[in-house]
Parts: structure tokens; C-alpha cells; sequence
């Protein structure tokens, strides 16, 4: 083909000659050794146990993200607690009717058995509510309700005995004389009311939570996962499970309902979504890549030869990831199958240059194997590294996810890139085609002098649609959403909503994390912590709070508890004498409530009634320091709670960190879509400068324009289509930059042979836009906003770059030694 | 015309559960005086109190207790709150209490005659006649037998006496006299008067 730099390898033939045709062989042998290394690699990395490794794809949404600056203790139980709460499968059955919803959620259990494991913690029932009761009962006197705690503070027994009197002309109190002698104030009944019930707005019923409304009855049941939710088979089978159990449930009573969720679930709908990418974005540009060159090389060999590079490349691609980075993420594959488009542009370079020197009969006077590859080498090469700075503005951003889009694409075109380097001359120097081009390539000849003579036309054209477009740009929404790159799936987001809805708990309710130094440092910490969010709670803008202080009180308190209840006792014994007589009994005070010498402490977590509590307690996950978690129910204004939190000196402390992470997402692709757009820039004033080391500058304005109306174009057309621009749209921009300078380098240095230029560009712009195309129907946002800007990019850079470039005449090069 | 032949026929005739759940279904709103006596083994003398009883269809049941200590109970689908001069407003969510929600329920279920919410807590036995019946609850749930082990209600045309018994021997009465009902739409004042 007619790079510029064919003519300088011509020229330095003769001095190159020699090292290279040695070395070449060797090198091809080199290249075969190295990927057979890396078949036995993958092979025994497929195969390997699954104990011994992560699983091979990874579905999980978060690990595209960038680790926070959280020091590591806090990161680590951050991690702790997703895994937790991450391997939770909830599960609803509704009907009607109370009996055929509670005989579904049955059927349910009995299927799944094998998969999920019923989480009996979380199923609170009455069982787990009179050994709870049976539990506190040993710790009488340490444990206090709040307001029972300011009651006692205020050193007056007065309000303690009205309490017990109401409870005892309550007719429906259920107060008994076994209560009664054993707490004379009712203290551990008020402890026990004054603790949210973990299930929240459901009830125990027959050994299940229920919760009824609108004459429906959802029958909640919460599993644990058995193996990682994140684990590709292990989704399949659930998800194929429950989908089976929901028809069967229909087909028996079309009244049912089956609602589901848990991370399993959305990363599962990850992996249909990727999977459907990489089948319609791969086969896709494959098929249309076998087209293409059936239709201009009329010849089955080529096609071979151009899916062996392709596949060469993936396959290099998967395995350096998985070398690097321990796993593949599915959502890096979807990308990876745009790589299939880009790719074959090397192929095309090979097989177009042979078909030019058949054409011009160079066969005949050669006989040298590389007389294909030398004159198109520099210009790969070069194609290669540009093509590798771009994918690299990826490395850039510290998202883990484009890290393995970067590395995926890189090595994918180094290994297409060598495997037509090294291996094409020995696959294809002979097996020249016999086809007629001659009329292809005298097809284009004509489009190029159709080209020139409209020039003018086709440049007004070009720039009232790029006019037209920048107008979009005004209407361009913007959003850093962490949707971003979750699949659109409208039907599992309103199961889970409704799910809440039922559960009273949501799914991504915001939470803190606690750290220090003991287990009863820890308590002590959430208890000063949760003086705070009682006031936010009083003031009405938090619910609840679930903290495990809240259950087992510091050791601190519990003695704290006690002696100030003594102390009243001793106070006021004169009252309490009076209210003895008046009722008709005699207690012994004192020896009631001084009897509970054992201490609750965290140990007692083990007891069925605690067991919900486990998950918030994440004990010791580095030597000497204790972490756990409070979360915060029904918080509606978060500014209002960290504004308390700062006033009473929370805000900044080492040891209490606020989790709420879809906000921490949105903050982070905010924050590095604001720097991208100087990505961009330096990305476009390096081109520039690189041009104007070249170029006089008129001529290096010129060209730059090129690049910089494709990206313009592509952004404006994102307002047009009513697509929210986001980080992936700026960092698809600043690989259109990188591609349509090429276009335009290739025309502008074409010379004479802007025929075969405009064939070689066409093919690869061609299957470049496919690929991209295609991926715009991605389910996942983010990279449907990449492939659109891509698409709309690269379709303008190829426009314009023919158009808009005439062929550089002597006087706008800058003379340099060694040009 | 159900209704007169129900009425005409009351007298003597063996007592059934659909003839009982259509007379307490029969209206919108009750109320009633109830006074009652708590037996308690730990103490020497009975706990007595009295007040007015009101139980509305959507409202819910209210206990407004006039003696000894003026206090109100009021009981909602979701909530229970008790109301007094000096301990002011406390609101207990029902849900998060299986034992308030199951006996707080038990009273509005019985007073609307509907027998099937009732029957998922307790076995049910009733005897006698029309005018002069009782029903015997036994709990299934372990965690209301712990506090109760049987409930015992007579009653002709309304409710007149329900006693709790405490598995340790301990008992409440409540006895209901001179019931007013409203079958009309209209809610009288003594009525919405006691939930405010």
C-alpha cells in the first residue's frame, strides 16, 4: 500500500536486507513457541480446581472500579461486608391468598436446596424471639431501654412505676406475676420493645416472614449463596432454577408472583448482556470481514489467514489479562470483541500491498518472500504504536476495568500485528490471487476523481453537518450515574425495588463502617456514635439505625447501667415501698436486679436471637483492630446527618468511615469525567505538535482539524441522539482523535496512489465502524455511549479525511536531517 | 329480611360459627363500659380498672381507662399507643411485637366476627346457644402460649365477658356492659372521640 514510509524502505532496502531475512524465520518459529507457552498456560488455568484461583470471567460490578482512597483496614472490611451482604438471594412468593403464598415460598425452599442455603438467622421467628428474650433475661438490670436510661439518669422513680402501672391496666400487655417477680419494673419487656425487629416490616408466620398489603401476601425468604455469586455456572443454575419454579408456579395458579434479588441477579444479567455483545459485536464484524474480502480479494485463502490473526489476537489478548490481572472481566470481553474490527486492519494492509504489486507486476521481477512485508512495515508499525497510544489514554483513568480493556486491545494488536509479520510471508508469498481487481481498484480510481471534482460541494456538506452537529452539543446530558455500567435491565431494577418496597430494608442503603482497638473499644465507639444518630432520628430524618451496640451494650455501659439503677433503688426506697404496698406485694428490689453478674458480650453473637447480627460484626480483620458496621435505615437527608456529624466532631474520624456506594461511583465518574476533558485536549495538542514538527503550520492546522471535527462531531451527535455523555464518551473521543489522525496522515501523505489509500482506509474504516456499531446496541450504557462515539467519529474522520486532504506538496514539509 | 328471621329465631337455638361471625360482623362501630380485674398470684389483692371500650372497623380498638389512673390504649393495624398526662404519647409498632400484634388483632378480630385471623393463632371451640354462647381459645403459636394459656369469651348479642389465663395460674377479666352499636355509616361521638 501507499504509506509514506514505503518509499523510505525502499530506499533503505538493501541495508536492512540482510538481519531481517536471518532473522525472520527464526522469529516466526519464536512467535509459535510463545503462543503454544500461552495455549498451556490458559489450558491448565481453565482446568486448574476452582478452590485454588478466582473464577476465570468476573461478573462483579465493582471490581471495574477504582479502589477508593480508603486506608487498607477499612477497604479490606468494606470488602468483608460485601461479601456478607453480597451473597444474599432474596426471594418473594405473593398470591392472594396467605396459604397458597406460604405453600409457594415452601416449594421454593425445597428446589433450591442444593443452591441457597436459608439464611435462619435473618428468618426471625419465635423461636429466635423467646430465646432472645431467654438470653437478656441473664443480663437483667444491664440492659436499659433509652428512655428507661434517661429515666434512671434523672435519678426519680416515679415515671418506672407509671410505666409499670399502665403495663398492668393494659389489657392487652400480657404482663404475668413470673414477670413481674422477676423484674419488678418491667426493664427487659421496654429493652426488648425498644429494639428494632431485624425483619423490619415483616412478621414471623409459620416459620416465615410475611408481610401483607393491598390483598397480597408476600411470603420473604433470604438465602445465603453456597458458592460466589459471581461464579458464571453457579448464577446460571440459580437463575435457571427460580425462573423454572416461576413458571411453575404460574402455570399451577397464574395469581402467583416470583420476585427475586441480590447482586447474583444483576450480575448475572451482566453476563447475558456481555455475552450478547461479544456474540453480536464478534460474529458480527467476522462475518462482515469475510464479506469483505470474499468481495474484493475473491479468494478464500485471505479470509483464512485474516480470522487466524483476529483469533491470534483475542486469544493473546485473554490470556496476557488473565496473566495480569488474575481473571477476565466480562464486560472487558464485550470491548474486546470491537478488537476483531481493528485487528484486521493489518491483514488488509498485507493483502492490499500484494494486490497492488500484483497489479503493477512487481511479482515477476522478486522473488523474495518479504517483498509483501518490507514496504508496508514501517507503515503497521507506525499504524501499531498510534493505535497503542491511543488504547493507552486508558491506562490513564485508574478504572481496573479499562485497564483490561487497554491490555486486551494492545496485546490483541501486537499479536495480530506479529502474527501478519511473521507468519503472512510464509502463508501467502506464493498463492498470489488470480482474481481480477483491476476493475476494484479502477472503481475507486474513479471515486477519487468523483471526490475531486465535488470537492467543494462535499466540503460544504461536511461542514453544515459538523455545524449542525456541534448545535447538539448544547443539548448534551450529562450523567455520571453508576447505571452506567450496569445492563439496562428495567425488569430486575422494579423486583428489586419492589422487594424493598415489602423487606423495608433497600438494597444499597447507605451505611458506616466502625474501627478500634478491642471489641469493647468498638461498642463504645458505636454507642458514642449513636448518641448522634439518635438526634437525627428524633428530628425525624433517619428511621432507625441496626448497630450491634444496640443488642450487647458495651461492658462500659452495662455496669454503668446497673449501678445508676442500684443507686435510684437505694434513692428512692421510700417510693418504692409505697408503690409495694399499694399494688399488694413485697419485692426485694435490689436483689432482682443485682443478680445478673454475667456480662453480655460479643461471644453471645453465636445465640440464635443475635445470629442476624453477624454480618455487621466483622471482628478482628487486622491484629488489634475491630471493625463492624451500623447501618442507617430510612435516611432521607444525608447533608442534614454528616452536617450532625460534624458537629459533633465525626466528620473526619479515622475510625468512622461513611459508605454509601452508589454515591461514591457517581462522585468518582464525575470527578474523572471533568479531568478526561483534559485528556483530551493534551491528547489533541500532542497531535498537534507532532503535526507541526512536520508541517508548516498551515498545513499542520489543516490536518489537525480533521481529528478534531470528527470528535466534535461525534460528541454533538451524542446531544442529538439524546445520549447522556459520560466518561466513556470523552475517552471514545480521544480514540477517534487517534484514528482520524491516521486517515488523515495516510491521504496526506498518499502522493499519487490515493486510489489504494482510499481502498486501504475504506476497508478498515469499514470494519472499525461495524465493530463500534455494533457495540452501540450494547445493553450495558457504557459501552453503547463508546460505541456510538466511535461510530459517529470514525464514519466523519473517514469522510473528511479524503475531502478535506489534498496531497502535501514539497513546500508545507519542514525539512528535518533525516527526512 | 335476613336479619328479622335471625332475630326471630334467636332464642334457644344451638349457637353455629356462621350465625355468630354475621351478628358481630353486623356493624360499623361499638362501644362499651368494661371493667377489669387482673388476678395476679404475686399479689395480695386484684388489680381492678375500668373505663370506656370502643372498637371502630377502621379505626381500630381504643381502651380509655378512667380509673385508677386515667390512660389511653389505642390500638391500630400497625401501631399500639398508649396515652397518659404524664408520661405523654408512646407509640409501639405492632410488627416488630409478634405477642401485642397477635393479642391486639385477637380483640378486633372477635369483635368483627372474623373467626378465620383468629383461627390462626388459636384452636377454637364454641358451645351453647344464641343468646347465651361461649368460645374456648387454646394458642398454637409457642410464643403467645407462653403468656397465655387459654382465653375463654361469653356473650349473646355481643361480647359481655373475656378472661386471659396465664399458664402460672394469673387471670384478666374483662367484663363488657351496656354496648352501644352503630351500623350506620355515621360514627358517633363517644366513638371518634376516643381516638383523637
Amino acid at each position: 500500500m501507499s504509506q509514506p514510509a514505503s518509499n523510505k524502505m525502499g530506499n533503505s532496502k538493501l541495508a536492512i536486507r540482510k538481519p531481517m531475512d536471518r532473522f525472520h524465520p527464526w522469529a516466526a518459529w519464536l512467535w509459535l513457541i510463545i503462543l503454544i507457552g500461552a495455549l498451556f498456560y490458559l489450558v491448565q488455568r481453565v482446568t486448574l480446581p476452582a478452590e485454588h484461583q478466582p473464577a476465570f470471567f468476573d461478573s462483579n460490578i465493582m471490581s471495574l472500579l477504582p479502589v477508593n482512597e480508603r486506608d487498607k483496614g477499612m477497604e479490606q472490611a468494606l470488602q468483608q461486608v460485601a461479601e456478607n451482604f453480597g451473597q444474599r438471594v432474596v426471594v418473594v412468593v405473593a398470591h392472594p391468598d396467605r396459604d397458597a403464598a406460604l405453600r409457594g415460598a415452601r416449594r421454593v425452599e425445597s428446589a433450591v436446596v442444593e443452591l441457597l442455603e436459608l439464611d435462619k438467622s435473618v428468618q426471625v421467628d419465635e423461636k429466635n424471639l423467646l430465646s432472645l428474650g431467654k438470653l437478656y433475661g441473664d443480663f437483667i438490670g444491664a440492659l436499659l431501654a433509652p428512655k428507661d436510661k434517661a429515666y434512671i439518669s434523672a435519678g426519680d422513680a416515679t415515671p418506672l412505676l407509671n410505666q409499670v402501672l399502665m403495663q398492668l391496666y393494659n389489657p392487652v400487655s400480657g404482663i404475668n406475676s413470673a414477670q413481674l417477680e422477676f423484674d419488678p419494673l418491667l426493664l427487659q419487656n421496654r429493652f426488648l420493645q425498644s429494639l428494632a425487629s431485624p425483619g423490619g416490616k415483616l412478621k414471623p408466620d409459620n416459620g416465615l416472614l410475611v408481610y401483607q398489603a393491598e390483598g397480597v401476601v408476600y411470603a420473604v425468604q433470604f438465602f445465603k449463596a453456597t458458592q460466589s455469586v459471581y461464579h458464571l455456572t453457579y448464577q446460571a443454575q440459580v437463575k435457571t432454577i427460580l425462573d423454572s419454579l416461576e413458571l411453575e408456579l404460574k402455570q399451577s395458579d397464574a395469581r402467583f408472583r416470583l420476585l427475586k434479588t441480590g447482586a447474583l441477579f444483576f450480575a448475572e444479567a451482566g453476563v447475558q448482556s456481555a455475552r450478547k455483545d461479544i456474540s453480536t459485536v464478534g460474529l458480527g464484524s467476522l462475518i462482515a470481514i469475510v464479506v469483505l474480502i470474499g468481495v474484493v480479494f475473491r479468494s478464500l485463502r485471505p479470509i483464512g489467514l485474516s480470522v487466524l490473526a483476529i483469533g491470534i489476537g483475542c486469544f493473546s489478548g485473554v490470556v496476557c489479562v488473565v496473566l495480569v490481572f488474575g481473571q477476565v472481566h466480562i464486560m472487558a470481553l464485550a470491548f474486546g470483541a470491537s478488537l476483531v474490527g481493528v485487528a484486521i486492519d493489518y491483514s488488509f494492509h498485507y493483502f492490499g500491498e500484494h494486490l497492488s504489486q500484483r497489479r503493477y507486476q512487481l511479482k515477476s521481477k522478486n522473488n523474495d518472500r518479504l517483498r509483501t512485508l518490507k514496504p508496508i512495515l514501517a507503515a503497521i508499525s507506525l499504524g501499531l504504536v498510534s493505535s497503542l497510544m491511543a488504547y493507552s489514554a486508558l491506562l490513564w483513568a485508574p478504572f481496573p476495568g479499562l485497564h483490561q480493556i487497554a491490555l486486551l486491545s494492545g496485546v490483541g494488536l501486537v499479536a495480530a500485528y506479529l502474527t501478519v509479520m511473521l507468519w503472512f510471508p510464509y502463508l501467502y508469498s506464493t498463492a498470489l490471487s488470480e482474481a481480477d481487481t483491476d476493475q476494484l481498484l479502477s472503481a475507486v480510481s474513479r471515486g477519487v476523481s468523483w471526490i475531486q471534482r465535488q470537492r467543494m460541494t462535499l466540503r460544504v456538506m461536511l461542514g453544515l453537518l459538523l455545524l449542525l452537529s456541534i448545535a447538539g452539543l448544547a443539548q448534551l446530558p450529562v450523567t455520571d450515574d453508576v447505571r452506567l455500567l450496569q445492563q439496562l435491565s428495567v425488569d430486575l431494577k422494579q423486583q428489586e425495588l419492589e422487594i424493598a418496597d415489602v423487606t423495608g430494608a433497600r438494597q444499597n442503603q447507605p451505611f458506616l463502617l466502625l474501627r478500634a482497638g478491642s471489641e469493647q473499644a468498638l461498642l463504645a465507639h458505636e454507642e458514642k456514635l449513636r448518641e448522634v444518630l439518635q438526634i437525627a432520628e428524633q428530628q425525624g430524618f433517619l428511621e432507625s439505625v441496626v448497630a450491634v451496640s444496640k443488642y450487647l451494650p458495651s461492658l462500659q455501659m452495662q455496669q454503668e447501667n446497673r449501678n445508676q439503677l442500684l443507686a435510684l433503688l437505694q434513692s428512692n426506697a421510700e417510693k418504692l415501698e409505697q408503690f409495694q404496698a399499694d399494688i399488694g406485694t413485697k419485692w426485694h428490689w435490689a436483689q432482682s436486679y443485682s443478680a445478673g453478674a454475667e456480662t453480655l458480650t460479643p461471644q453471645h453473637l453465636i445465640e440464635p436471637g443475635l445470629a442476624f447480627l453477624k454480618p455487621l460484626w466483622l471482628g478482628s480483620l487486622e491484629p488489634a483492630q475491630y471493625y463492624s458496621v451500623i447501618l442507617l435505615v430510612g435516611l432521607q437527608n444525608e447533608q442534614q446527618l454528616r452536617a450532625l456529624f460534624s458537629e459533633h466532631g465525626f466528620a473526619k474520624h479515622p475510625d468512622v468511615v461513611w459508605i454509601n456506594q452508589a454515591q461514591e461511583v457517581t462522585a468518582v465518574f464525575q470527578r474523572y469525567r471533568q479531568a478526561a476533558i483534559y485528556l483530551l485536549l493534551a491528547a489533541y495538542v500532542g497531535i498537534s505538535l507532532l503535526l507541526l514538527w512536520r508541517y508548516s503550520l498551515g498545513r499542520a492546522l489543516q490536518l489537525a482539524a480533521v481529528p478534531a471535527s470528527a470528535a466534535l462531531f461525534a460528541l454533538g451527535g451524542l446531544g442529538w441522539l439524546g445520549i447522556p455523555f459520560n466518561i466513556f464518551a470523552l475517552l471514545a473521543a480521544v480514540l477517534v482523535i487517534g484514528i482520524a489522525i491516521d486517515y488523515t496522515l495516510f491521504f496526506a501523505e498518499a502522493g499519487e496512489r490515493r486510489a489504494s489509500t482510499l481502498l486501504a482506509v475504506g476497508l478498515s474504516a469499514c470494519t472499525t465502524i461495524l465493530a463500534f456499531g455494533l457495540l452501540c446496541l450494547s445493553g450495558t450504557q457504557a459501552l453503547a455511549t463508546f460505541g456510538t462515539v466511535m461510530l459517529l467519529g470514525i464514519t466523519y474522520g473517514f469522510l473528511a479525511a479524503p475531502i478535506w486532504i489534498s496531497a502535501t506538496t514539497p513546500a508545507a514539509i519542514k525539512t528535518h536531517t533525516g527526512t | 329480611m335476613v336479619l328479622a328471621f335471625i332475630s326471630s329465631s334467636a332464642m334457644g337455638e344451638p349457637i353455629d360459627l356462621d350465625y355468630l361471625k354475621q351478628k358481630l360482623a353486623d356493624k360499623h362501630a361499638l362501644s362499651a363500659d368494661f371493667q377489669q380485674t387482673r388476678y395476679l398470684a404475686l399479689l395480695s389483692k386484684p388489680l381492678r380498672s375500668s373505663g370506656l371500650f370502643v372498637y371502630h372497623e377502621t379505626s381500630g380498638i381504643c381502651w380509655d381507662i378512667t380509673s385508677p389512673y386515667p390512660v389511653k390504649i389505642i390500638i391500630t393495624d400497625e401501631a399500639l399507643v398508649q396515652k397518659d398526662a404524664s408520661m405523654g404519647e408512646q407509640a409501639y409498632a405492632l410488627n416488630q411485637n409478634p405477642l401485642f400484634e397477635t393479642i391486639s388483632g385477637l380483640f378486633s378480630a372477635v369483635f368483627q366476627g372474623d373467626f378465620s385471623t383468629v383461627e390462626k393463632y388459636f384452636e377454637m371451640s364454641l358451645t351453647g346457644e344464641r343468646d347465651s354462647w361461649s368460645i374456648h381459645l387454646k394458642p398454637e403459636n409457642t410464643l403467645i402460649q407462653k403468656v397465655y394459656s387459654s382465653i375463654d369469651i361469653q356473650g349473646s348479642d355481643w361480647i359481655q365477658k373475656v378472661t386471659l389465663f396465664d399458664p402460672k395460674g394469673d387471670r384478666t377479666e374483662i367484663q363488657f356492659q351496656s354496648p352501644e352499636v352503630d351500623s350506620s355509616n355515621e360514627t358517633s361521638a363517644n366513638v371518634s372521640a376516643c381516638f383523637q
